[in-house]
C-alpha cells in the first residue's frame, strides 16, 4: 500500500509515525531493485539512501525535522549535478564524471531531509523524446510490463546491495538478456558508435516476439517518471527543455509539471537549452507537486536567470463537493487538433472540455496562429545551443578522454568527442554549428528567434483576452509501443512528440500534463494545461479539479511485485 | 635617479616660457601637417589599436574565484572557470562598474542595456569552448581621449593629439597553455581563465608608433588613476593588438592590407612594433610584392613581427547569445526608480561622482592653478603621490615659489624616497619640514646642497630637530660674505696656476666656482660664487 501512496500520503504516515524513514526507504530499496528491467536508475544511491534515511528516523524520534520532505524517498534525473555520485548525462563522455557539488534542485530537497534513491535515466542530454537513447540502454514503461526477469533478479539484488552506486551498463548484462545485446561498454573502442545503444536495439527489437516488446516510457526524463509510477520514489525531479517532464508524465500515468521559466534554478542542471530548460517535477497527484514546487521554488544567486522577486509559495485548495467553475476561461487551441492525433487522446480532450463546460466554466476555441512553425523554430535554436553547451566536453578538464589519441590537441578533441557523444548529440551539435556560422546567422538563428517571439505573443494574445487556463493533449498519443516507436530515428519520432509541449518553452510558460484516462490500449493518456507566465496557483488549482474528478487508475504495482 | 636629474635640468631652462608652451600644444594642428610630419617617402601608415586590460578586480568576471597575479598554478579556480558542466556565470558587479567608470573616463556613451555573446573556437586553455564577452552590444561605445604626443627629441614641446574609442566591451580573459615539448604535453593554468577584461577598441586613429605609444602610455595612466587596472604591462595587465595599414600619401587612408599585430606588451614594443611593421610593408610595397593580410606576432628581443601560423584560415567564432546572463542594465539617476534596491543596480551618475578626477583633469587643473609646464604636470601624474605633496605645500603657503617647491620636491626628495623606496606621503620629511626648507630656499637663506644635507639628516640619521633649528646648530647658513668667497676665490687661482692658464686662454673652464662651494661644504652662494671668479678670472670664452 505504502508504495502506491502520494507524496502527500507518505508525509502524513511519516508525521503520524505510522512509518518511520528507515523501513520506508527498506521497502522503496526493494522496489528499486525488483523493478531494475525498468532501466529506471543510471546509478542507484542505495546506501546513500540508507544513511539518509537513518538520519532522518534519527531526527523522527527526538522529534526534530528538517523540512517537509524529511525522510521521502526522491529521485534525480542524471542531469542534475549530485556532489560525490556520478552524473553521466547516459552520455559516454560523462561516464565516470562524479560532481563535486550539487545542482541547487538536489540541495533544497537534501536541505528538507529528502532521501536520494538514485540518479534516473534518460536520452542522452536529454536529446529525445523517449528515453530510449541513453548509453545505459532505454527506459521501459511499467504500464502493462510482464516483471518476466522478476526472479532473476533476486539473485542479483543480494551481490548488489554491497555496491555503492551499482552501474546499469553493466549490471544490466547479467540479469537481463534482452538488455545486454544493447549495451555496450562505451570505453571498448571496437566497433562504430559503441557507446550509442542504437543500431544494437533494432537488432533486437526486430528478432523480438510480439509479447516481449514493451510501451515507451517517454523521455527525455522517463527514469523520473518511471521511478514516480512504480513507487521508487514518491517524486522525481525531471528536466524539460521542450516536454521532457511532460511526455514521459503522460505515457506513465504520473503528473509532470513544467514552471514558468525562471521560477526553478537551473543550477548544476546540465544544459540542454538554456533559454528553455527549466526543472521539472514528477509526481502523483498535483497536490504532491505543489508540496515539491514550494521547496524548489525561488530566487537563486547562483542563476542569475532566476526570478528576483520573492516566491509565493502555491497553496493547495481543497474544493468542496460541488463547486462552480463560473468565471473560469477555458481555451482550446484549436491548432492542436494536428495530423496524428489518436483518437483516444481527442476524445479525451472532448470529454475533458465538456467536463469543464458542465461545471460551469467557459470554454472557448483559440488560435495560435504560430504554433505549427515552434517545431522547426525549436530545432534550429536547440541545435544553436546544443553546439555551445557541447564545447566544453573536449576530455581536457573531466569526462572522457580518448586512448592514443595524442598526436595533437586537434585529434585528442576529435578522438573524445566522437567515441563520447552518439549520433543525436553529434548530428545536433553539427546543425548547430552551421546555424550559427557568420554567413548563416540572421538566415537561421536571427529567423528563429523572431519567430519565437511571435509564439510567445499568440500565447500572451489570448491570455490577454481573458482565457485562464489552455487545454490541450500533451502527447499525440498513448504510450506508444518500442518496436514502433524504433522504426523512425530520434529526429523524426523527437518532432512528432514535441509537438505539443515545446511552444511553451518557447514561451517560457507553465503547463502541467495530468493523466486523464487509460488509451484503447490501456495505457494512460495525459492532458495538458497551459498557463500564463507565474500563474501556478490558478494554473495548478484547475489541474487539480480535473484530477479530482476524473479518478485515474493509479498504477499500483503492489499485488506483481509485493509491498515489502 | 639620471631621469630625474635630467628632469631639473631642463627645468630650470625652461619654467618661465612654460605658459606658452601650454598655448602651443592647445593648438589644433592641422592633421595634413601630421602627416607628413610622420610619412616616409611617400608613404603612411594608419593604425588602430585593441588593448585587453585586465580589470582590477578581486573576483573573476563570472566566478567567486581570486585574480591575484602568479599564485600558484590553478589555485585561482572556480567550477565555472573549468567549465564544469551545470555551472552557470554570475556577473561581478564590481567589474561592471569598472567597466563604466573606464567608459566615462574615455569619455564614452554608457550603453543603458549591454549583452553577453558566447565566441566559440576550440583551445585547450579555454575550457569552456567558447569565450563570453561583448560582441554586438557592448557596454560603452563612441569615446575620445586626449593624449599628448612628445616628439622625439624634444621633450618640451609635446603634441595634444586625439583618439576616438570605437567601443569597451567585457570579455573572460583565457588561461594559460604552456608546451613541453620533451614529453609531449600541454600543460594548463586555468588561474587567469575567467578574469575579467575590458577590450578597448579605437577607430585607426594613429599614424605612427610613437603616436601609438603615447596613446598606450596616456590610457594606461587613465586605467591606474580610476583604480581600473593595474596597468602593469609585463604582468599580461595590459596587452596591445595593433593593426596597421600602409598607402601612398594621396591615396585615401587606409586602403592598404590591413596586418594584426597581437599581444604587444610593453609601450616601447608598441612603437617598435608598429614602425618595424611600416617599414615592412614599405619595403615589400616597393618591390611591387603583396602584403598578405594576416596576423603577426612580435619579438620584443629581436624587434621584428613574425607571421603567426595557422591562421590562413578564416575563423568563423560562431557567436551566439549568452543565454544565461540578462542583459547588463546600467541605470541614471532618472531612470532609477525607488523599487529597486541601491545594491542591485549599476547607477552611471553616481559612479561619475564617486570617480576620481582623470589624468587630463589634473593636467588642466594644475596647469591652471599653478601654470605648471605640461610635462612636468605629466611628471607629477606618473609619480604616485607627488601631486598630492605638492598641493598640500602650495595649499599651506600659497605665495611659495612654485619652481622651488617643484624643484625640491623633483631633484632632491624624490632621490631620497626612491632609494629608500618609500612613497613620498611616508616620507620622513613632511609636509611642513618641506615647507620649511622651501622657505629658508626661497629667502636665499641655504643653498640646495644644504637643503640636501637637511633631507639627509631626516632619511639616514633620525634627525627629528626642527628645519631652522638644524641648520642653526649645523652653522649651515648661507655665505654670502663677498670677501670670505674672493678669499676662496685667490687660494684656488694660487693653487692651481695651470687652470687658470687654459681658463684664461680659452681653453677650458676652470670651475672655481664649484670648487668653492665644495670647500664651504656646500654654503657659499652659487650665484655669488660664480659672479666673484667671473670678476677675478674673467667669463671664460671657449677658444675656436
Amino acid at each position: 500500500m505504502m508504495l502506491s501512496s502520494s507524496l502527500k500520503e507518505v508525509i502524513n504516515s511519516l508525521r503520524n509515525g505510522s512509518i518511520q524513514s528507515k523501513e520506508l526507504c527498506e521497502k522503496c530499496i526493494r522496489r528499486v531493485q525488483k523493478t531494475r528491467e525498468l532501466n529506471s536508475f543510471i546509478t542507484e544511491t542505495l546506501d546513500i539512501a540508507r544513511s539518509q534515511a537513518s538520519e532522518s528516523q534519527a531526527r523522527q524520534l527526538s522529534g526534530s525535522s528538517l523540512g517537509i520532505l524529511d525522510g521521502v524517498p526522491v529521485a534525480v534525473k542524471d542531469n542534475f549535478s549530485t556532489l560525490g555520485v556520478q552524473t553521466s548525462c547516459a552520455s559516454a563522455i560523462l561516464k565516470g564524471y562524479v560532481p563535486p557539488y550539487n545542482a541547487t534542485m538536489v540541495q533544497r530537497l537534501l536541505d528538507q531531509g529528502a532521501v536520494m534513491m538514485g540518479k534516473t535515466n534518460l536520452d542522452e542530454f536529454a536529446m529525445g523524446s523517449g528515453s530510449l537513447d541513453s548509453v545505459y540502454g532505454p527506459v521501459r514503461n511499467p504500464w502493462k510490463y510482464t516483471f518476466q526477469n522478476y526472479e532473476a533478479n533476486k539473485q542479483d539484488d543480494l551481490n548488489k546491495q554491497s555496491l555503492r552506486f551499482s552501474n546499469k551498463g553493466n549490471s544490466a548484462n547479467h540479469k537481463n538478456n534482452i538488455q545486454s545485446e544493447s549495451i555496450k561498454n562505451s570505453d571498448s573502442t571496437n566497433g562504430q558508435n559503441g557507446s550509442s545503444g542504437i543500431p544494437e536495439d533494432m537488432d533486437v527489437s526486430d528478432t523480438r516476439s510480439e509479447e516481449c516488446d514493451w510501451y515507451v516510457s517517454g523521455g527525455s526524463s522517463g527514469g523520473s517518471a518511471v521511478a514516480v509510477a512504480t513507487g521508487t520514489a514518491f517524486a522525481a525531479l525531471g528536466s524539460d527543455t521542450g516536454g521532457s517532464v511532460r511526455i514521459p508524465a503522460s505515457y506513465c500515468g504520473v503528473v509532470g509539471f513544467k514552471p514558468t521559466y525562471s521560477l526553478l534554478s537551473r543550477y548544476g542542471l546540465i544544459p540542454l537549452v538554456n533559454s528553455l530548460d527549466v526543472p521539472g517535477i514528477l509526481t502523483k497527484t498535483v497536490d504532491d507537486t505543489v508540496i515539491m514546487l514550494n521547496v524548489l521554488a525561488g530566487h537563486d544567486v547562483h542563476d542569475s536567470t532566476t526570478m528576483t522577486d520573492p516566491y509565493k509559495p502555491v497553496l493547495a485548495v481543497d474544493f468542496p463537493e460541488k463547486i462552480s467553475l463560473k468565471g473560469l476561461h477555458i481555451g482550446i487551441p484549436k491548432e492542436y487538433h494536428a495530423p496524428g492525433l489518436a483518437s483516444d487522446v481527442l476524445s479525451a480532450w472532448d470529454k475533458a472540455a465538456d467536463l469543464f463546460e458542465a461545471h460551469g466554466a467557459t470554454v472557448s476555441e483559440v488560435s495560435l496562429p504560430h504554433t505549427r512553425f515552434s517545431i522547426v523554430c525549436y530545432s534550429i535554436l536547440c541545435a544553436c545551443e546544443v553546439s555551445s553547451n557541447m564545447a566544453r566536453y573536449d576530455g581536457i578538464e573531466f569526462g572522457h578522454r580518448a586512448q592514443n589519441a595524442d598526436a595533437s590537441t586537434e585529434a585528442l578533441y576529435a578522438a573524445s568527442r566522437h567515441e563520447g557523444f552518439n549520433d543525436v548529440v553529434r548530428g545536433r551539435i553539427l546543425a548547430g554549428n552551421y546555424f550559427l556560422l557568420n554567413k548563416n546567422y540572421d538566415t537561421y538563428f536571427i529567423q528563429a528567434q523572431k519567430v519565437r517571439k511571435l509564439i510567445s505573443e499568440d500565447f500572451a494574445c489570448v491570455f490577454s483576452v481573458g482565457v485562464d487556463v489552455l487545454l490541450t493533449p500533451t502527447t499525440l498519443t498513448g504510450a506508444p509501443k518500442y518496436s514502433w516507436y524504433k522504426r523512425e530515428d530520434n529526429r523524426t519520432r523527437t518532432e512528432q512528440q514535441d509537438v505539443f509541449t515545446q511552444p511553451i518553452n518557447m514561451a517560457g510558460l507553465p503547463a502541467v500534463s495530468v493523466p486523464a484516462s487509460l488509451s484503447d490500449e490501456g495505457v494512460p493518456i495525459g492532458l495538458q494545461f497551459i498557463g500564463p507566465m507565474f500563474s501556478e496557483q490558478k494554473l495548478l488549482t484547475v489541474a487539480r479539479w480535473f484530477e479530482q474528478q476524473v479518478h485515474f487508475p493509479r498504477l499500483s504495482l503492489d499485488g506483481i511485485l509485493g509491498d515489502l | 635617479m639620471s631621469h630625474t636629474l635630467g628632469r631639473y635640468r631642463r627645468f630650470t631652462s625652461n619654467f618661465q616660457c612654460s605658459y606658452s608652451v601650454y598655448r602651443a600644444l592647445t593648438r589644433a594642428l592641422h592633421h595634413g601637417q601630421r602627416l607628413s610630419q610622420n610619412a616616409r617617402a611617400g608613404w603612411e601608415t594608419v593604425v588602430g589599436l585593441e588593448i585587453h586590460a585586465q580589470i582590477a578586480s578581486h573576483s573573476k568576471l563570472f566566478s567567486g574565484a581570486g585574480t591575484q597575479f602568479a599564485a600558484p598554478v590553478n589555485n585561482q579556480v572556480s567550477f565555472l572557470d573549468a567549465a564544469l558542466p551545470g555551472t552557470l556565470p554570475v556577473l561581478n558587479r564590481r567589474c561592471a562598474e569598472i567597466g563604466v567608470m573606464t567608459g566615462l573616463a574615455l569619455g564614452c556613451h554608457i550603453n543603458r542595456e549591454s549583452r553577453f555573446d558566447r565566441k566559440h573556437y576550440f583551445y585547450a586553455d579555454l575550457p569552456q569552448g567558447y569565450q563570453i564577452t561583448q560582441q554586438r552590444q557592448p557596454l560603452a561605445e563612441k569615446g575620445e581621449i586626449p593624449y599628448y604626443f612628445f616628439v622625439a627629441n624634444d621633450m618640451k614641446s609635446p603634441t595634444k593629439l586625439s583618439a576616438r574609442i570605437h567601443h569597451i566591451q567585457l570579455e573572460q580573459d583565457s588561461g594559460k597553455s604552456l608546451q613541453d615539448p620533451e614529453q609531449n604535453m600541454s600543460l594548463i593554468d586555468l588561474n587567469r581563465a575567467g578574469m575579467a577584461l575590458m577590450e578597448i577598441v579605437t577607430e585607426p586613429d594613429f599614424r605612427s608608433g610613437e603616436e601609438a605609444a603615447a596613446f598606450v602610455k596616456e590610457l594606461q595612466l587613465i586605467l591606474t588613476t580610476i583604480g581600473a587596472c593595474s596597468g602593469v604591462m609585463a604582468e599580461g595587465a595590459m596587452r596591445v593588438d595593433a593593426t596597421v595599414s600602409v598607402n601612398k600619401v594621396g591615396e585615401p587612408i587606409s586602403t592598404g592590407v590591413r596586418v594584426e599585430i597581437k599581444n604587444v606588451n610593453s609601450i616601447r614594443g608598441v612603437a617598435k612594433a608598429i614602425e618595424y611593421e611600416f617599414s615592412r610593408h614599405i619595403s615589400l610595397l616597393e618591390k611591387g610584392e603583396k602584403i598578405a593580410n594576416e596576423t603577426r606576432a612580435f619579438d620584443a628581443e629581436n624587434v621584428e613581427t613574425i607571421s603567426m601560423r595557422d591562421k590562413e584560415k578564416v575563423h568563423d567564432y560562431r557567436f551566439m547569445p549568452e543565454p544565461n546572463l540578462p542583459p547588463l542594465r546600467i541605470y541614471d539617476n532618472q531612470t532609477l526608480s525607488s523599487d529597486l534596491s541601491p545594491d542591485q543596480v549599476i547607477n552611471v551618475d553616481e559612479i561619475r561622482s564617486s570617480m576620481a578626477a582623470t589624468p587630463e583633469e589634473r593636467r588642466l587643473a594644475l596647469q591652471a592653478k599653478y601654470g605648471l609646464s605640461l610635462e612636468h604636470c605629466q611628471v607629477m601624474l606618473t609619480s604616485e603621490g607627488t601631486e598630492d605633496f605638492f598641493t598640500a605645500v602650495m595649499n599651506a603657503d600659497t605665495t611659495r615659489d612654485i619652481a622651488i617647491v617643484y624643484q625640491l620636491l623633483f631633484s632632491i626628495l624624490l632621490s631620497f624616497t626612491n632609494e629608500h623606496k618609500i612613497p613620498v606621503d611616508k616620507s620622513p620629511v613632511d609636509i611642513v619640514k618641506f615647507g620649511d626648507t622651501v622657505d629658508l630656499l626661497c629667502s636665499k637663506r641655504i643653498t640646495y646642497q644644504v637643503a640636501r644635507n637637511i633631507f639627509h639628516q631626516y632619511f639616514e640619521a633620525a634627525d627629528n630637530r626642527p628645519v631652522e633649528q638644524m641648520v642653526d646648530e649645523e652653522d649651515w647658513w648661507i655665505i654670502t660674505d663677498k670677501t670670505l668667497i674672493e678669499e676662496h676665490c685667490k687660494k684656488l687661482m694660487a693653487e692651481s696656476p695651470k687652470k687658470v692658464k687654459n681658463h684664461k686662454k680659452g681653453y677650458r673652464e676652470c670651475g672655481f666656482h664649484k670648487a668653492i662651494v665644495v670647500r664651504t661644504q656646500g654654503r657659499a652662494d652659487p650665484v655669488l660664487a660664480r659672479q666673484v671668479v667671473e670678476e677675478n678670472m674673467g667669463k671664460f670664452v671657449k677658444k675656436k
